[in-house]
């Protein structure tokens, strides 16, 4: 039995004994909840696994709905808004801000299980997890951070220390690893998904997006220098690298086709180590450059105000988010674990050196936009229009700078803004 | 001769029916059996249409309240006009809506002549022309996001099977305008062929004899007979075509998301997204106006064009 196994097993283990314990304590449960989360193969299977050992202690059926992000995205919004209240418990993140009025505050819940005890410091709180009117909405469950990272042996054979303190760093590197490994290109990345455009910016502006007044707003010179920052950045990228899936751009890091790859790391850092992986033993990771902030992935659980047991609800999401199980979603899922602990565990540190502490550091420092929806496609599809040439860095900055101010702010955004010190003073 | 609209009295239908004709008269009896169909078309099409036009006179933000908001008057149409993103997208729109239609025109008349007539073979192959048509368009829009994969998709690699270079279909934004055009033409270019092949068929074939016996050669045959008589089948279908690739949302939405960037916005992809996505009712119904005026414009200015074309043919 190798470790993973092992690991895997005595978490299984402590995970159904904690869900008996759970229920043990006298909390009515129903027979039924409705659970919505993003259909990828990690955190769809995490959820089937653990509804399976829940029905099994507890004898509530969680029915597990999946769906790719975009949809579970507009799924979950139009079930509140529509009144629908299909879902009792839904995965999402800050890009929920528009429906935030429609959740339960969960304050109470934490408060009489201290559930924050153990939780990594900071998750917890405006700017990172969700708020209204001071109250926690979201709890975490998976958490990631936007990741450099990097082959070894290419960056060593050009000469390059992987550390950059802008992007405009990694161009200038990117020079020397392209003209130093013939026939690799710079870095890969999701071009085809046209929001993650977002994670270069917010990284490489280090200004606010919210004036004083509470009104959407950029510093203008400070974002156009970090428009034209990312657009010289893409000619470093792949021959026809403009549209590319997350699958793609991981496996042009796996076959070593780019020295570089610009994404999430858990997306990719559990292919990295296996046997038949190209790049075993020869990837790190580094922290991510740019003076702003790493794009926080921080995936809560919300209870809408209109879920009928709201008890069962709570017991489900201790179940899915809490402690016991993290080191299992770790390990088998590769689910960023929200606790402490998990980061403690030594034969899980031992196994991750080689990225472990770039990967917290980002955790550290990572934060979310303090943008609605709206406001951020705005934003992201001008940067692709600037990074594709149909628009100047000045001119489409412009763009977006004069369109936000149209779009109301979430009230939510204002206690996020304030609490990530995304706002102006 | 005139012909009588109601029946001499001794005919008139007795009980409930003629005592009703009597009591209301002809045409009052006529507007009452129009009733149940008029309820149907002004609530099915027409309230709809009336509670858009006034809900965009309102400021309403389904994401901020489930009621209606402020009475803004013109504003959300001032705020359409004045949307780069708009008139970018609206101008896509109408590059897409008559490439698209304009191919398909061309491409079908061309099918339509060479598969016209009876037979096993020219059946079969006109079932098997209409296979894209009767492909869900999501489908249709997947299965070509795949193929158009620049660095992995099947065509780029049969490109470079023949030394070709294949282009960046989906990521460089004129490539990306271009592959839903095409992929718009592939899906639709059946229905026009298949329709135009209907034409064709139940055209006067004494005249295209009488041509052919007069010395007219297949060009002059097709140019000054069949071509004429064909035009105003060609302009329905065109005038369809326009219209529905004006409403084009399903095939950009699986295959560009309109990107990248803004490059491939439609109007429809627009509309969906500030209604659906965004929740900003008032503005998406303000939009949906705009694009229906558009619509009603090119419908009348083909159905115009149509009478002309049956006009002077009639006159001929």
């Amino acid at each position: 039995m190798d470790h993973r196994t092992k690991a895997a097993s005595a978490a299984q283990t402590m995970a159904a004994a904690t869900i008996a314990t759970l229920l043990t304590g006298g909390i009515s449960v129903a027979a039924e909840l409705n659970f919505s989360v993003m259909e990828s193969g990690t955190y769809d299977r995490a959820a089937g696994q653990i509804a399976a050992e829940f029905k099994a202690a507890s004898g509530t059926d969680v029915k597990v709905s999946a769906f790719p992000w975009a949809v579970l995205r507009q799924n979950n919004t139009t079930d509140l808004i529509s009144g629908t209240n299909r879902y009792d418990v839904m995965s999402g993140g800050y890009y929920l801000s528009d429906v935030y009025s429609y959740f339960s505050t969960l304050d109470d819940y934490i408060a009489r299980d201290n559930y924050a005890e153990g939780m990594i410091p900071g998750l917890l709180s405006p700017g990172r997890s969700e708020f209204v009117s001071g109250k926690s909405i979201g709890i975490p469950y998976g958490v990631d951070a936007y990741g450099l990272i990097y082959n070894t042996e290419m960056l060593e054979k050009a000469g390059v220390s992987p550390e950059f303190a802008t992007w405009a760093d990694l161009a200038a590197a990117c020079e020397k690893i392209v003209a130093a490994n013939a026939g690799v290109a710079c870095f890969s990345h999701a071009t085809g998904n046209p929001e993650q455009i977002g994670g270069f910016f917010f990284s490489a502006y280090a200004g606010t997006y919210i004036s004083k007044d509470g009104k959407y707003a950029l510093d203008v010179p400070a974002a156009t220098a970090a428009a034209e920052e990312i657009s010289a950045l893409w000619k470093y990228l792949p021959d026809k690298g403009t549209a590319l899936t997350f699958d793609e751009a991981h496996q042009l890091f796996k076959d070593q086709k780019v020295a570089i790859t610009v994404t999430y790391p858990s997306f990719i850092t559990n292919s990295l180590d296996t046997e038949e992986s190209q790049v075993k033993g020869k990837w790190g990771m580094s922290a991510f450059p740019g003076d702003g902030f790493a794009w926080l992935s921080l995936w809560q659980l919300f209870v809408p105000a209109a879920t009928e047991d709201k008890d069962a609800a709570w017991a489900w999401i201790k179940a899915f988010a809490g402690p016991e199980n993290a080191k299992r979603n770790l390990v088998e899922h590769n689910i960023g674990s929200v606790w402490a602990a998990t980061y403690e565990d030594p034969e899980l540190k031992a196994k991750n050196a080689h990225f472990w502490p770039a990967l917290t550091a980002g955790f550290a420092a990572a934060k979310n936009p303090p943008l609605s929806g709206e406001a951020q496609d705005l934003l992201t599809n001008t940067l692709q229009d600037i990074v594709n040439g149909r628009t100047s860095a000045a001119d489409g900055i412009a763009s977006v700078a004069s369109q936000w101010a149209t779009i109301p702010v979430p009230a939510a955004m204002l206690e996020a803004a304030a609490g990530s010190g995304l706002q102006d003073k | 001769m005139s012909i009588p609209l109601s029946l001499p009295e001794a005919q008139r239908p007795a009980g409930f029916l003629g005592r009703l004709e009597a009591r209301l008269g002809e045409t009052g009896i006529l507007l009452l059996f129009l009733v149940p169909a008029l309820i149907i078309v002004i609530g099915a099409q027409f309230y709809p249409l009336a509670s858009s036009a006034v809900i965009s006179l309102f400021d309403w933000r389904l994401s901020r309240s489930p009621t209606i908001g402020p009475f803004v008057g013109l504003d959300n149409y001032v705020r359409t006009f004045s949307d780069p993103i708009f008139a970018g997208t609206v101008s896509y729109t109408i590059i897409f809506a008559i490439s698209s239609t304009a191919l398909q025109l061309l491409l079908g008349l061309g099918i339509a002549l060479l598969t016209v007539g009876e037979g096993y073979t020219l059946r079969l192959v006109r079932t098997l022309l209409m296979l894209p048509m009767v492909v869900a368009p999501v489908a249709v829009g997947t299965i070509w996001r795949m193929i158009l994969s620049a660095r992995v998709g099947p065509l780029n690699q049969a490109l470079a099977g023949i030394g070709i270079d294949g282009p960046n279909w989906l990521g460089d934004p004129t490539w990306a305008a271009f592959s839903l055009i095409m992929i718009d033409a592939w899906e639709w270019t059946p229905f026009v062929a298949i329709t135009l092949t209907a034409a064709l068929t139940s055209l006067p074939s004494d005249l295209i004899r009488a041509a052919s016996v007069d010395g007219a050669g297949p060009w002059k045959t097709f140019r000054h007979i069949v071509l004429p008589m064909l035009m105003p089948v060609i302009v329905l279908v065109a005038m369809f075509r326009l219209i529905e690739a004006f409403l084009t949302l399903d095939i950009v939405f699986t295959t560009t998301a309109g990107g990248p960037g803004y490059a491939t916005h439609t109007l429809s992809f627009w509309i969906y997204q500030q209604g659906l996505k965004y929740f900003n009712i008032s503005y998406a119904a303000a939009s949906s106006w705009v694009m229906l005026l558009l619509c009603v414009a090119i419908a009348l200015g083909f159905l115009a064009w149509r009478r002309h074309i049956t006009s002077w043919q009639v006159s001929r």
